[in-house]
Order: C-alpha cells, then structure tokens, then sequence
C-alpha cells in the first residue's frame, strides 16, 4: 500500500512542486489588497497631494486581483489534478491487486466490504493527500507570511495580542470539532439504519398486510425517525457552537486591534492606514483556522483506511501472467483425481472425503447429489479457485499445482451456476470483453446456446446493453447466454455447474445435445440435480455430504436402488411446473 | 413556483408558525449589530484618530471598544440560538413529514404498490426528504437574515451618503449575475462528473460481483485496462471543476476590490460632489464587502430552492392520493368463523375492462380445500389476492360465512387469513420476532409453532436459536427453510383460512418432506386453497378448481375429473404420465 502511495506521489512530484509554488505566490498576493487599501487610507488625508498616487494605488489593487485569478486557476488545476490522478492511480492498483487475491480470501470479505474499499477508503487517503497538499500548505503559508507582514507592516506587540485569541481559536475548533465529528458519526449510524429499515418495509409490504402489523411496523419507524432527528439536533448543537466559538476568537482581535490599535495610533506608534491594514490581515487567517481539526480528523480517518487497506495488500496473490504475452500451451484433457479431501478454511466438516476420478479426453462426468454435496467445491479445485496439496488432482498425468494458473484457466472453460451477467452489451458479456472474437463467432455460439433467437428479438441484437445484474433477460436466457461462452472459448475442458436449472425440459435436451456434438474431441462435466441433464454421460457420480456414494452409468445406478434411482424417482413424481403453472 | 408548491410549504410550516417568527426577530437584532460594528470603527476613525485623541465629551475609544465586545459576545450568543432553534425546527418538519410518508406506505393498497416501484418509495422517503432537509433548516431562515441584511446594509449606505450608496449599488447586480453563471456552470461540471463516478462504482461493485468469472476466464488484463480508462475518464471530468472553482473565488475578490477602487475613485475625484471623510470610507468599504456574502448565498441557495421544490412536489403527489389508503376502522368485526368461502359471479380487471376473473363462482364448505390448477396467467394468483381484500372486485361479491367481505373490517379479515407466498418475506430481526409479526408471545409458544412447522430442528442448529437475527431478506435461509419459517407463522397465528401458493424452486427432498407433513396438518383443520404445483398436492385436495383464461372450466375431486377423457384436467394429467413413462 505504501508503495503504491508514494509511486503515485512520485509520478506527479513537479506537479507537486509547481502547486506549492503557486500556493505561496497567491498567500503572498492576498496579504497585498489589505496593505494597498490601508496605503490609500492613509494617503486619503492629504488627499489633494496624493491624488495621483491613489489612483495609481487603486490601478495596482484591480490588476493584483486579476493576477491571482490566474494564478488561482493554475493552483486549482494543479490541486484537483494531482488529488485525481492519484484517486486513479490508487484505485486501479488496488483493484489489479483484488483480481489477484485468492477467492478464499475474497469470500472471506462481504461484497459491500470490498466495495468500500475502493469507495470509502481510497476516498479517505485522496483526501488526506489534498488536504496536506492544499489546506495544509495553505495554514502553513497563512500563517508564516501573514504574521510577518503583521510584524513587519504594522507592529510586533499588536501582532503578538491579536495571535492570542487565534491560537485560543485554533483550540477551541479542534475540541469541539472532535464531538461534531463523533455525533456526526452516530447520526449517520442511525439514518442507515432508519433506512435499511425502509427498504425492508417497502419490500414487505404484502407480508404485512396479510398479517395486518401496519401499526407495529409505523410505531417501530416514528422510534427509528424520531432517533435520527435527535442525533441530527446534536450534531448542529456542536456544530453551531463551533461557529459562535470562531466567531467570538475573531470578534475579540478585531476588539483588541481596536483598543489597542487605536492606542498605538494616538501614541503615533503606527498610522491609521497601518491599522487597516491589519485588520484585513486578521481576516485571512478564518479560513486556515477553520481547516485545522479538518485536517487533524481526516488525518486519523486515513490512518484507519490506511490500516484496513494495508490488510488486502498483505494478502498472498495469485500468480498469474496477466499481461498480454499469455502463455498458448495446450491442455489434453485427461483428468485424474485420487485420495481427495478438502476442507474450506477454518470449517471442521470435510467438504470433500476421498475422491476418485479418472475421466479421459473426450468423455462426459456427470456429477448428481444435493445442494450442499461438494459439487461446486469440486470444480472449484479443479480451477485452482482453491489450493490443494499436491499429488491429488492430474491434467493430462501432469499435477495441477504444476501447470501454471492461467494456461490451465485458459484450457477449461467453467460456466457457474450463478448466470451473471455484466451490465454491457451481450457481446461482451459473450467474449467477456475479449476483443479477438468476430461477431460471427459469437452468432454462432449463440446459435449453439440455443439462445440466438431471443437475441435476435431484442431491439439492438447482440449489442443490447444488459441493465445491471441481467435485469432484462429472464432466469432461463441468462443462464443460456453464459452457456454461449462455452461455445466460444476454444478449451479442451468444459464445466456446466447447475446452469440448466431455469430450462425447460426440450431446451435444455437440445442444449446438452448441441453439448455432446461438441464433447468428442472435449472432455466435459456437467453437473446437476436433475436426472434428466446426466442420464446421457459416459459416466455419472452422485455425491453426498462431499463423499462419491455411487458410480456408473445411467442403466447402472438405475438398477443399482441407490440415491440416484431415488432421485429419479422423486423427480418423476413431481409435476413439470412449466406444465401445471 | 406554481402557487400550489407555495401553499404545500405553507402546510409545512405551518405549525412551526411562532418558531420563525422568533427567530426572524433575532434574525432581525443580530443582523442590527454587524451593521453597527464598522460603524463603531468609523466613529472611531472620525472622531477620535484623525484628532489623535482617546477621549472625546464623556465618550472614549474604552467605552467604544467595550460595545463592540459587547457586540460580538451578545450577537454570537444570539446567532447560536437563532442557528439551533432553526435547525432543531427543520429536523421537526422533516421528522413529521417522514412519518406521514411512512404511514402514507405503509396503509396504501395493493394497487397502488403495484404501480409504484419499492425502490421509489424508498427515494422518496430517503434521499427526496433529504433533498428538502436543507431547504427547512438552512435556507428558509438564512433566507431572511441575508434579506434583512441587504437592506439594513443598503439603508445604512444610502443615509451615510446616499450618492455614493447608488454607485455601489451598480455593482450588485453584476456580482449576481456572475455568480448566477459560474454557479450553473460548475453545477453542470459537477452533474456530469457525478455521471462518471456512478459508472466507475458500477463496474467496481460488477467486477467484485464477478470476480470468480473474471477468474476462471482470464480476464484479469482486460478488466484492468477497463478500470483504469473508467477512473482516467473520472479524473478528466474533474478537472474543469478547476477553473469554476478557481474563478468564483477570484471573481468575487475582483469585484469588492472594484467597488472599492470606485468608492475611492468617487471620492478622490469628487465625482456628483461626493466629498467623504477617511472613516465613511472605510466604512463603505467595509459594508461593501459584507454585502457580497449575503447575495452569494442567496444564488447558491437558488439551485438549492429548486430542488427542494421538486421533491416537496413529488412527495405530496403521493400524499395527496387519499384514494390509494385503506380503511381500517370500518367493517364488521369478526369473532369465530366458520371459515366457508363463496365466489358468486365474481369479475374482477387490474383496469379498465381487461378481465382477469369472469363471471367465476365457487364454495369451498368450512374445513375443505381446494387446489387452483391453470396455467401462468390463468387467474389463480388473483384469486388468493381478492379473498384477502389485496383488491376490490368490480361484481359479483365474496362471502365469507355469508357476509360480503366488503362489509367486514379489513384488519379482522386479514387475520383470519393465513397466506404463505412462493418466496416468503423474512425480516432482519430475530427468528422469534418473525413468527411473532404484531403479536407478543412466549417462548415456549414459539417452540411449539416450530415444532408444529418441522422447523425445531434447523432453528434448533442455529448459534442463537430462536434468537438468532436473519440477514437482510432472509438470504441466510434457503428457500425450503423459508417457508418452514412461513408455517410456523400460520401456527402461531392461528388463522381459520389457510392459503399456500406452492413453491416451484428447487427444494431438497427433506425439506419437501418437512413442508408436507405441515401442510397436513393444517389443511386437515382448516379450510385450504393451494396453488398446487405438485401432484401429490392436487390428487389429495376435495375440489380442484381449473381456470383457463380467467374462467372456471372444470371443477370437481380428482377422481370426478379424470373420469371425463375429454375434459383439460385429464388431458393434463394423461399427457403428464404418458411423458414420464417415454
């Protein structure tokens, strides 16, 4: 993490440079307005010999504001720029690490989790890194040049009385600000809450209704509202205090410039123009003041992002070549399991005991048994999704650990039983996002997906934009597209895991023969609950409770009366819902 | 803002009637006190500096620099107040108004959450209510101050020098303007770029939805090219921000310097006689610059009117809508019932004449059940939603123990009704409070309900028990564990009338089981009506109802039926076993 903060920095380092430079130059220009109008007071009661002069004055303030607009819009240019760019570099770095990660520790995370991640914590270290870079720099600029000019324009003792009140100020904002930020906090605590609640009550509502609890759902919400306006009456409670705080600190200076000041006028110690002057120097320093709990609370958030993001970085990577010098190496196909267990990370149970495969190039496992049984987990080791010991699973007599990730993702091709789908277009949802296919291909295993005619009914065809998550498409189609990618990807392993459970009966028959025609030169596995997607496969295994309970072909483990002719049984029984409903 | 907007916010407000104009005086008094402390300078720059001399009659520079203290303390002391009051008001406006939402939600029927989207309604209750948040307790009180600021700062210049006050004042509407722009400028920047963002969030929250597909096809390359030329995008879209934000600021410092330099401009030079002393200018100066805040915020707040407006629009377009509301408080209370249920003639159309249920009658006898057979479409769905008044039919009438449902109050009804849809609702508090929904009962009773329901065993294996709290949706449970959860309602509830549309998701065959022998349970007491996908279902129900296109076709036992080789009810079910034994 930290290298890929300070490689970010590093890149944009004149950048850097440049923008503290023309931070400098503008705190300088803004102490010039004050001095210039404090000069004309001063010159205004001679008025009659100074009347050029003033003119002249007037000249130089109007043409100082023009040069600090444009040197303003360099500064922000450069401030927003590097504060970007760095929110890019980081996110991109961070997420080329995330596609490393092993899923064991992926799925150790929540989704929304991960998402924060990119979301919350980068944000937090972009901030930090703007808030040294612009407030920071600022305060400190603020602070060195306008007290020397105060010491130096106008008077040392003035100075130091004034200082008091800002200093008093500065503490008092970094106090009261510490209870603004926690009340803040819990505010928003409970209006997540409030709102999560909403939602399950929007979505609920036919739920309540039939049980007739509007009432109790009403009064837990007025509970629930009637919280987050009394953490949101806090919040401003502090937070105007802040304010009466800074604006009393300031209030006394100007008193104190003032008094004392006007003493110093009449002692002849500074002139009345001087004290202007440095009035309008006081007022530049309520913006920096304001900035220091800001950037004293951003300071601690970041440190915890830091800490969190630190965490994903010191995971261990997969080690895959990503880049576009892949590796073609081909893979037969022949699959050889022997003797494997497995067990998911920190979980007891075994979720596979003692499997045994051998499958060879060009036939078809089907693999039945209940939600559950270790099927997924099965395919997820032949993935290297998940590590195993070596010795336990063969390619081609050659042991999977060996072969390196991507050659052996690249020569199976896994369709999962969750048909998701990127909100683009079908294309890519196809290819995933792979330019080397033609459109034709892609037709074609469409075609093959017996998905080709819904494709061809909606209104843009293969390029249709998917709304998120495949809101469009039904179950069925879904799960058909994501099949079509197996009729594209030239591998010599294909894995269907449940991916017909939304079919019909007759497309899912034609499927799997449009699979057959395909598995003569491929080896395949096609896994399922129901009977009907298996009965045709060289060979068939029913798992339960991650152990190989029955084997054989369909005829066999018919006569056998086992599980499986159980299963087939049950399964008639149970009305066709595409027929009754 | 159309007059109806205005008579909305009036509503409002309303009851917060004496808190504004409390706070308006305060408003009033505070701003009265930043008026007077430059004028306190310039009294002392007049009158006491340009003389050199602290003491004046009974008047010193001490006692002037006292009131000003006083000033400051009194009138931030009074700005707290006035600040809180006004936000603690707003909170109070949004609070009822929030709650009327709810509520509104919470009675409306059916149909109107047909037509209405969950994901509206919780917009409108969140981020549309938040929309106005600042609207009630910033800008409708800051409105005012900075109002009677302008004018207490313009009457100020125009007594001191009236001549001079009217220069000035040229530059006002110019600041506005500019303002006006620059702000519409950077808000169409900030529109966009908030576009981009949601695109880099989308494929973010995609990708890590996705990742083991990214994984298994090894697509790690492209999906980094793609996220990187998503955040450059991000990045490009931001930089304009720079020169908006770089000019607004600038902008306004050029122009209180150029107000400045025409007041000394004027004054140097005479110009329509204007002839001021060092402390009118300073003061003038100062009030000028004072000014320039009050009219920046009031352009800012502008966009901020705006938007509120629309959301106040489209959150009393639902309010307004009394139709859609049920009535609770009306109707015949139900005591025990016999549970018989009559459709006499009944049509019923979502809208207009499309017709959904023709002309349908039927009985089922107290402690029978029926099952309702047909395909998608056919009307069975709709059939279960009437008898639990979810809609109003158009004619024909339903009795239950021979009273017209109409006539019986809707809260009594429902309770008596026991519906378990396809994919049961499971809220994210504790299993305990899930079977319970609006009643308070023991423990012990709960254990009996989940022993009724089968479902000791899996509640039993969870850390908590009964206890324990189901995630959001319930997407903790399966399917099969869900409806158990479901009958253990109907068990504790005690319903006379039992509805269960049957599940078509892949349920495993225990669970099945499980699920079967409560059905038993309850449809051997109470009348029944299933949406029956199963056979074992259909064969065993005393009436099976076949509905084609919204009408009744057949309807008889099973055996009655199958005895007809031409009716569609054996057809079905000849077709069905012809196709397993192929």
């Amino acid at each position: 993490m930290k290298k890929a903060i300070i490689d970010s920095l590093k890149k944009y380092k004149w950048k850097i440079l440049l923008q503290i430079i023309f931070i400098g130059i503008n705190i300088y220009l803004l102490t010039y307005p004050a001095k210039i109008v404090g000069n004309i007071v001063d010159m205004l009661y001679n008025l009659n010999e100074n009347k050029q002069e003033i003119l002249n004055n007037t000249y130089y303030l109007i043409g100082i504001c023009i040069v600090l607009l444009i040197i303003r819009i360099i500064w922000k240019y450069f401030e927003i720029y590097i504060n970007r760019a760095v929110e890019r570099d980081l996110k991109t770095n961070l997420f080329e690490r995330f596609l490393k990660l092993k899923l064991k520790d992926i799925q150790n995370i929540k989704n929304g989790e991960i998402m924060s991640y990119f979301v919350k914590d980068i944000m937090e270290i972009r901030n930090i890194v703007y808030r040294i870079l612009s407030h920071g720099v600022r305060i400190v600029f603020t602070f060195v040049i306008a007290v020397y000019q105060m010491i130096q324009g106008v008077n040392l003792s003035l100075t130091i009385a004034v200082m008091g009140p800002i200093l008093i100020g500065c503490y008092l904002v970094i106090k009261i600000k510490k209870y603004v930020e926690i009340s803040f906090k819990k505010s928003q605590e409970r209006f997540t809450e409030m709102s999560e609640y909403i939602q399950e009550s929007t979505d609920s509502i036919r739920t309540t209704k039939a049980y007739s609890c509007e009432g109790e759902q009403l009064k837990e919400f007025i509970r629930k509202n009637r919280k987050v306006r009394q953490s949101n009456n806090t919040v401003d409670v502090y937070s105007n205090l802040l304010t009466m705080c800074l604006n009393i600190c300031f209030g006394i200076c100007y008193s104190i410039s003032l008094l004392y000041g006007s003493k110093l006028v009449i002692d002849g110690v500074i002139t009345v123009g001087e004290l202007v002057t440095f009035n309008g120097y006081i007022g530049l320093f309520v913006n920096p003041v304001n900035w220091i709990p800001g950037l004293i609370s951003r300071f601690k958030r970041a440190q915890i992002a830091y800490k969190r993001l630190d965490k994903i970085y010191e995971l261990e990577i997969e080690k895959i070549n990503t880049k576009s010098n892949i590796n073609k190496e081909k893979l037969e196909g022949n699959i050889t399991v022997q003797n494997l267990n497995f067990n998911y990370p920190g979980v007891i149970d075994k979720a596979l005991e003692n499997i045994n495969i051998e499958l060879n190039k060009g036939e078809t496992l089907g693999i039945i048994g209940t939600i559950g049984s270790g099927k997924t987990t099965l395919m997820n080791l032949l993935t290297r999704l998940y590590s195993i010991p070596n010795g336990k699973i063969l390619i081609d007599g050659k042991d999977i650990n060996e072969i390196p990730i991507d050659v052996l993702r690249n020569n199976i091709c896994y369709i999962t039983q969750d048909n998701f789908l990127f909100s683009s277009s079908l294309k890519d949802n196809i290819s995933l996002f792979k330019d080397d296919y033609k459109e034709d291909e892609i037709k074609e295993s469409t075609k093959k997906a017996v998905v080709y005619e819904d494709i061809q009914k909606m209104p843009e065809g293969i390029n249709t934009v998917i709304g998120e998550r495949g809101g469009d498409l039904s179950g069925g189609q879904k799960q058909r597209v994501a099949i079509s990618r197996a009729f594209l990807k030239e591998s010599s392993i294909l894995i269907f895991d449940d991916t017909f459970s939304a079919l019909d009966n007759r497309t899912s028959e034609k499927l799997i023969e449009n699979i057959q025609d395909l598995s003569d030169k491929k080896t395949c596995i096609i896994i399922s609950n129901k009977v009907s997607d298996v009965k045709y496969s060289d060979k068939i295994i029913v798992l339960d409770n991650g152990n190989i309970v029955e084997k054989g072909t369909h005829e066999e483990l018919i006569k056998n009366n086992g599980i499986y002719s159980e299963f087939y049984n049950q399964q008639s029984t149970k009305a066709e819902p595409s027929f009754l409903a | 803002m159309k007059s109806q907007t205005v008579q909305r916010i009036y509503k409002m407000l309303k009851p917060q009637k004496k808190a504004i104009i409390i706070i308006s005086i305060l408003a009033i008094i505070i701003n009265v006190g930043e008026v007077i402390k430059p004028y306190l300078i310039k009294v002392v720059i007049d009158n006491f500096l340009s003389e050199g001399i602290w003491q004046k009659g009974v008047m010193t520079i001490g006692i002037i620099g006292s009131i000003y203290i006083a000033i400051v303390l009194v009138g931030n002391i009074l700005d707290f107040i006035v600040s809180t009051a006004t936000s603690m008001m707003g909170e109070n406006v949004i609070y009822s108004i929030r709650n009327k939402l709810y509520k509104y939600v919470q009675y409306a029927n059916i149909p109107f959450h047909d037509r209405t989207p969950s994901g509206t309604l919780f917009v409108r209750i969140t981020s549309d209510v938040e929309d106005i948040t600042t609207f009630f307790k910033d800008v409708i009180t800051t409105f005012i101050k900075d109002i009677v600021m302008i004018i207490a700062l313009a009457v100020m210049m125009v007594s001191l020098d009236y001549k001079l006050a009217l220069v000035c004042f040229l530059i006002i509407p110019i600041v506005a303007i500019t303002s006006t722009i620059i702000t519409k400028i950077s808000n169409n920047v900030r529109e966009y770029s908030k576009k981009v963002k949601t695109k880099v969030n989308i494929f973010l929250a995609e990708s890590i939805y996705g990742v083991k597909l990214i994984k298994i096809f090894n697509r790690q390359y492209e999906k980094e090219k793609e996220c990187e030329k998503l955040c450059t995008r991000y990045l490009k879209s931001r930089i304009p921000t720079a020169f908006t934000e770089g000019l607004l600021v600038a902008m306004m410092l050029i122009f209180e310097n150029l107000g400045v330099s025409i007041i000394i401009w004027a004054s140097v030079n005479h110009l329509f006689g204007i002839n001021l002393n060092v402390g009118v200018i300073y003061i003038f100066i100062t009030y000028l610059k004072q000014i320039f805040e009050p009219i920046n915020r009031i352009v800012e707040n502008f966009e901020t009117i705006q938007e509120a407006m629309v959301s106040i629009n489209k959150i009393y377009d639902i309010l307004d809508h009394k139709e859609y509301l049920e009535n609770f408080e009306e109707g015949i209370e139900l005591e025990e019932i016999q549970g018989k249920i009559e459709f006499k003639n009944v049509w019923f159309a979502y809208e207009g004449e499309n017709w959904i249920l023709k002309d349908v009658s039927f009985t089922i006898e107290p402690g029978k059940s029926i099952a309702l057979v047909g395909r998608t479409g056919s009307g069975k769905t709709t059939i279960i939603n009437l008898i639990n008044r979810f809609y109003e039919i158009q004619k024909g009438e339903i009795l239950l123990d021979g009273i017209n449902i109409k006539q019986i109050n809707l809260r009594s009804l429902r309770k008596k009704i026991g519906v378990i849809l396809q994919d049961p609702f499971i809220f994210a508090k504790t299993i305990k409070e899930n079977i319970e929904l609006n009643e308070n009962l023991t423990d012990e009773t709960i254990m009996e309900t989940l022993r009724l329901s089968s479902a000791e065993e899996f509640v039993n294996s969870l850390p908590n028990g009964i206890e324990e709290i189901a995630h959001e949706r319930g997407t903790s449970f399966s399917a099969g564990q869900k409806q158990l959860l479901a009958f253990a309602r109907i068990f504790a509830h005690n319903p006379s009338i039992f509805i269960l549309d049957e599940a078509t998701a892949n349920i495993d065959t225990k669970t099945e089981e499980l699920i079967q022998k409560s059905i038993d349970k309850i449809s051997k007491e109470k009348t029944s009506i299933f949406i029956a996908h199963r056979l074992s279902t259909i064969v065993n129900v005393d009436k099976i109802i076949v509905l084609n296109n919204g009408e009744i076709i057949e309807q008889g036992s099973h055996n009655e039926l199958v005895q007809n080789p031409n009716g569609y009810y054996s057809k079905l079910y000849n077709a069905y076993y012809s196709n397993l034994t192929q």
